[in-house]
């Protein structure tokens, strides 16, 4: 990772070579996750995504701590986000009733970034009252966990602790806590302000 | 999968591609030359040595100034098969 941080590219190769099976076992993980069977049963396909994934992983090296999370652990985000962006997505609807809203026509099933965040919560008068809350009650880390797990949600993911446990180095256990903690203080907030009282008709929040 | 069974012909056309639009006169030799040199896992120094050729030689290659047929026959005893063809039919 040192190497490729320093753009020797060369570094890539090796790091396929090193660490290709790893990537191999997260990129199968998550088209897993998304019930394509078929792109999992053809190595080709597979081969392509796990070489994109290290070549999005390359270009990201210079963030990358030595002693932290694997890479490919590390950068789950990313990596998820170039096989969504092949594969595509899981069409499900999203048991906590919130998909119809915050969706639209956008594709909440990728990782969002704090920027594509901002933009959602701009457009979504339910997501910018949820986030308000998460501003004003909580830490920023249980913020993006409580984000993190929502995204992974609803793009179908049927583990979505383990993933964001993954990400954020913490027991799935801890995650489920974390986020049943964000949806009692929605809740809270929702049934003491009328200016948030809209977010009781999401399930998320209401069955909290 | 086993390393060595993993093509990375789609990964040098993609390092090519980039190449290509940074203007190197030779994109896929260049990319050619960076894999080669990336699976024997050295650096420059250590790779041109192992080769037996100039330092200056393999950094011409990863430039990208090299055409197929001047990239030294070494390279070609380091390189998978598919990479091979890979230049073969494209370099």
């Amino acid at each position: 990772m040192a190497q490729m941080a320093s753009g020797d590219d060369a570094a890539l190769f090796t790091f396929v070579d090193s660490f290709g099976d790893q990537v191999e076992a997260q990129v199968r993980r998550i088209v897993g996750g998304l019930f394509r069977s078929d792109i999992l049963a053809d190595g080709d396909e597979i081969n392509g995504l796990v070489l994109n994934v290290c070549l999005a992983i390359h270009d990201r090296a210079s963030g990358w701590h030595p002693g932290g999370a694997p890479p490919w652990v590390w950068a789950h985000s990313a990596i998820r986000q170039v096989v969504i962006s092949h594969v595509g997505h899981r069409q499900v609807a999203d048991e906590t009733g919130i998909e119809g809203d915050v969706n639209g026509d956008q594709t909440v099933g990728a990782d969002v970034t704090p920027d594509t965040w901002h933009a959602l919560t701009n457009e979504h008068p339910y997501l910018q009252l949820l986030d308000q809350v998460l501003l004003e009650e909580g830490s920023a880390r249980d913020r993006w966990i409580f984000i993190e797990y929502l995204t992974q949600q609803g793009s179908g993911d049927p583990s979505p602790a383990n993933t964001v446990g993954e990400v954020f180095t913490l027991s799935p256990a801890n995650v489920r806590q974390i986020v049943r903690r964000q949806r009692v203080k929605l809740k809270r907030r929702a049934e003491g302000d009328p200016h948030f009282a809209p977010l009781l008709e999401l399930p998320l929040v209401s069955a909290a | 999968m086993n390393a060595t069974e993993r093509d990375l012909t789609p990964l040098c056309q993609r390092l090519a591609m980039r190449y290509a639009a940074e203007g190197r006169a030779h994109p896929l030799v260049a990319a050619v030359a960076v894999a080669v040199r990336g699976r024997a896992g050295l650096g420059p120094d250590a790779f041109a040595a192992e080769l037996g050729v100039a330092l200056s030689m393999v950094e011409a290659a990863e430039r990208g100034e090299l055409p197929a047929e001047h990239l030294p026959s070494p390279y070609l005893d380091h390189a998978d098969q598919r990479l091979i063809a890979l230049l073969a039919e494209r370099g």
